[in-house]
């Protein structure tokens, strides 16, 4: 939340949601976000395993579009995934590699999804990975 | 004698291909939230769907 209040205001906190190097990093269900005071990617109970690299992947086909009208919807056309990986999963933070690691957002799986020798993969709503709706 | 032969063969199994879907359920709201699949050779794949987090400016509704 720090980093949204430094984008509206005076700081004016330049994180370019139309970049496609923000990565998305996995993390187990021992992390527990602050999302009052986190601001920048931590790699502590990230997972870990052979052919996944720490900060995660990076977001490519990012798209920041009104849709549907009213809303904002940030999205990217590439679902991340990794593999042969074994690890354990519970959520993801996206964060702006190329700006300080500053996280964009916070995202809960609801639950532990484990990969053990095969492929994990995220596949993004066709809500989009994150929207605001202003309309009233 | 036939019974012994097949106790000895129990949990070996020569098909290939037999995957076993499992949904996994969010927490939240119970709803299925992705799957992990086992493979027959015992690798297994997960495959998240989470749900887009939203933000809306909304007015307060009259109580």
């Amino acid at each position: 939340m720090a980093n949204w209040i430094d984008i509206l205001d005076a700081t004016q906190l330049a994180i370019n949601l139309a970049l496609t190097t923000h990565k998305c990093a996995l993390y187990n269900d021992s992390k527990t976000p602050n999302y009052s005071t986190d601001t920048v990617y931590s790699g502590t109970n990230e997972v870990s395993s052979a052919n996944y690299s720490a900060e995660g992947l990076a977001l490519t086909g990012t798209s920041l579009t009104e849709s549907p009208t009213g809303t904002i919807m940030w999205d990217s056309t590439l679902n991340p995934s990794w593999t042969p990986v074994t690890f354990t999963a519970h959520g993801a933070i996206i964060h702006a590699t190329a700006l300080n690691k500053d996280c964009i957002v916070g995202i809960t799986f609801g639950g532990d999804y484990t990969a053990t020798a095969g492929t994990f993969t995220v596949t993004w709503p066709v809500t989009g990975i994150f929207t605001l709706d202003v309309t009233p | 004698m036939t019974n012994k032969w097949r106790e000895k063969n129990v949990g070996v199994s020569l098909r290939r291909g037999k995957t076993n879907k499992k949904p996994v359920l969010d927490d939240r709201d119970g709803t299925v939230g992705g799957y992990e699949i086992e493979h027959w050779d015992d690798h297994q794949d997960a495959v998240v769907m989470p749900k887009s987090v939203r933000a809306s400016f909304k007015v307060d509704q009259p109580s």
